[in-house]
């Protein structure tokens, strides 16, 4: 769900990182194993070194939670398949339960070998030193190469110099829409170039409130805020570190949040309950069977309500596209945006 | 003469029970709907109860995010036997503590009341880490163990026992009777509407139990329902209709149980709010 998107820049924290480094397989099951007893005092706690003993690392994560449980097995079947010497023993606990139970096993010296940390829980681990220093293991790891990861995703892991944690996924912005509705309007298609004001302007021309089509959704809450303010310049910090929460660009993005809504009316109410409901955006998309989800952040340009029926027609051509409808550039890890396929950036 | 039985008063009290009833029960039935219709009908504004098209493959459906009816399985077992060894533990001492007088027995029962004031959440790690010393980590053991203790139980068990009178029990030891015999079958025969109430909170408790399971247990060969049920929520995006389908199944032995020990079950309310 759209909204909900935290950021997502997940990490494997610990162990795997040369082993689940992308595309190389290299054995790094040993090397592995060692650096978990460093971290952990784990009761089963694997042969160090050398051994051609199977290893079974403990994974735990949340992002499989849900419906991709299937998809998450795979991948680590495919692991296990070019990594004959480990076993991977996967734990998946759904997101809200998640740090209860990853704060008990670390309270108690319990730990799973991996574990997935979402970017905004990492400090919390990295400052109580909860996490393994992976730099050594990373410099004496010819194979391992930080530069497949997309460096601002990478470096987010670094704490204090330290690398704890190795990306395991993040999302980016997508704009979707539906090529029909800028058919029907004779509306050119989104673009790279485009700001908000292109935005604003072909929003206005697909929007037909008779039709309950609305011309582009994004989400009116903090995870849109902060890609929003970012887009116009402006951030939650400034370079010193101190609050610049009511800069002038700041307040300048909320005020373009609310008024796509409120003003130019391009977009549903801040009280639509329609829209209050979860994936209401993606299944307004759906059913729509028209409109075109010009996102900015998850933002769904077109968007055709049909608030009394909620049965999809079939879906038109859905378009993903990387978000570009701002003034500045995105920045990229902290633009989470939909939901993932895990299979798709995460490199476990 | 007037038919007493619609009086102003009996009215408003008949609209706000109306009212109440509503409240409690539209979320019901709205769940019970909710199992059977599709993922876009079902998160539907203003909601719909019945279902425009029908859909019984959601509880199939659940099978692919967890092995529903395993868990069932571990479900009630686990809670069936907590619920069983609760009540074994919880009136023997109830029957300590009403009935056998010792030195210190007030204050060793005030330490014991005490400990219903101290929440889960406190007592979690230093339980896991017990646990995990004692080899308990991922077992049925490890997932009953904890919940055969109830301070709640036995106070309630201990209230009602204190209501027998004592001239019934010497009149017991007096023909000869053991400790054993008199807990057995004087006590126990007397307070079974008690046990009855005690049967539904400890099963209930147990079934819905959720933070320990969750902590205790990593395989699923011993996970339980609840564990599972949050499995259909995921981070971004749940599929509610599958979600109230699981809600229902796990809905069904708690009902059957309560079914089952209802008659005792209100008669022992009314009882300990009377005694």
């Amino acid at each position: 769900m759209f909204k909900k998107s935290g950021a997502i820049l997940l990490m494997l924290s610990m162990v795997l990182l040369s082993a689940c480094g992308g595309n190389n397989s290299n054995a790094g099951g040993s090397q592995t194993a060692s650096q978990t007893a460093g971290q952990t005092p784990d009761a089963s706690s694997q042969q160090p070194e050398a051994s051609k003993e199977p290893v079974t690392i403990k994974f735990m994560n949340y992002t499989a939670s849900g419906s991709q449980e299937a998809t998450l097995e795979a991948m680590v079947k495919a692991f296990e398949e070019a990594n004959k010497d480990i076993k991977v023993e996967v734990e998946v606990v759904e997101f809200a339960n998640y740090y209860t139970k990853l704060n008990t096993l670390l309270g108690s010296g319990a730990a799973p070998d991996v574990f997935e940390v979402g970017y905004e829980n990492f400090m919390t681990y990295a400052v109580k030193d909860q996490l393994l220093d992976l730099s050594p293991v990373i410099q004496s790891d010819a194979s391992f190469k930080p530069d497949v990861y997309k460096k601002l995703a990478y470096d987010a892991f670094n704490y204090n110099g330290k690398q704890m944690g190795v990306t395991e996924s993040f999302s980016d912005v997508v704009l979707f829409y539906n090529k029909d509705l800028f058919d029907a309007k004779q509306v050119k298609y989104p673009e790279a170039s485009w700001t908000w004001k292109e935005e604003l302007e072909a929003a206005q021309k697909l929007t037909d409130a008779k039709a309950g089509i609305w011309g582009t959704y994004a989400p009116i809450q903090f995870w849109e805020f902060y890609k929003t303010i970012a887009q116009n310049g402006g951030g939650v910090f400034d370079k010193d570190g101190k609050p610049t929460v009511n800069s002038k660009e700041n307040v300048e993005a909320l005020q373009w949040m609310l008024d796509k809504a409120g003003k130019h009316k391009v977009s549903p109410a801040l009280n639509d309950d329609t829209f209050n409901q979860p994936d209401a955006d993606l299944n307004a998309f759906k059913d729509a069977s028209l409109p075109c989800c010009a996102q900015e952040s998850g933002t769904s340009a077109g968007l055709r309500m049909r608030p009394s029926n909620g049965i999809s027609r079939s879906s038109p051509a859905t378009r993903r596209k990387r978000t570009i409808s701002s003034r500045t550039a995105l920045s990229l890890p902290r633009t989470p945006s939909t939901r993932m396929p895990p299979g798709s950036s995460s490199s476990s | 003469m007037k038919d007493k039985r619609w009086t102003v008063k009996s009215i408003l009290t008949h609209i706000i029970l109306l009212a109440a009833t509503v409240v409690l029960g539209f979320p019901f039935v709205w769940m019970l709907s909710g199992a059977f219709k599709d993922s876009l009908e079902v998160v539907k504004m203003p909601p719909q109860l019945i279902p425009s098209n029908w859909k019984f493959d959601n509880f199939t459906e659940i099978e692919k995010y967890f092995p529903i009816y395993k868990f069932l399985l571990n479900s009630v077992l686990t809670a069936g036997v907590t619920t069983l060894l609760q009540l074994l533990v919880c009136t023997m001492a109830a029957y300590v503590f009403a009935k056998i007088p010792f030195k210190g027995r007030g204050a060793v029962f005030m330490l014991f009341l005490i400990t219903m004031m101290v929440p889960m959440q406190v007592t979690l790690t230093p339980l896991f880490i017990l646990f995990q010393k004692a080899n308990l980590i991922d077992t049925f053991t490890g997932l009953i163990l904890p919940g055969i203790f109830s301070a709640y139980g036995t106070f309630l068990l201990r209230q009602h026992m204190m209501t027998i009178p004592n001239d019934l029990i010497e009149a017991a030891f007096m023909d000869g009777a053991s400790y054993y015999r008199v807990f057995w079958q004087l006590i126990l025969p007397l307070i079974k509407p008690t046990l009855a109430a005690l049967t539904i909170f400890a099963f209930m408790s147990s079934w819905n139990s959720f933070l320990w399971p969750l902590i205790v247990t990593s395989s699923k060969d011993v996970m339980t329902l609840p564990l599972g049920l949050s499995k259909l929520q995921g981070r971004w995006a749940t599929e509610w209709n599958i979600l109230m389908a699981g809600n229902v199944v796990s809905f069904v032995p708690i009902f059957l149980v309560y079914l089952f020990a209802q008659r005792y079950f209100i008669k022992g309310m009314t009882m300990s709010g009377i005694k």
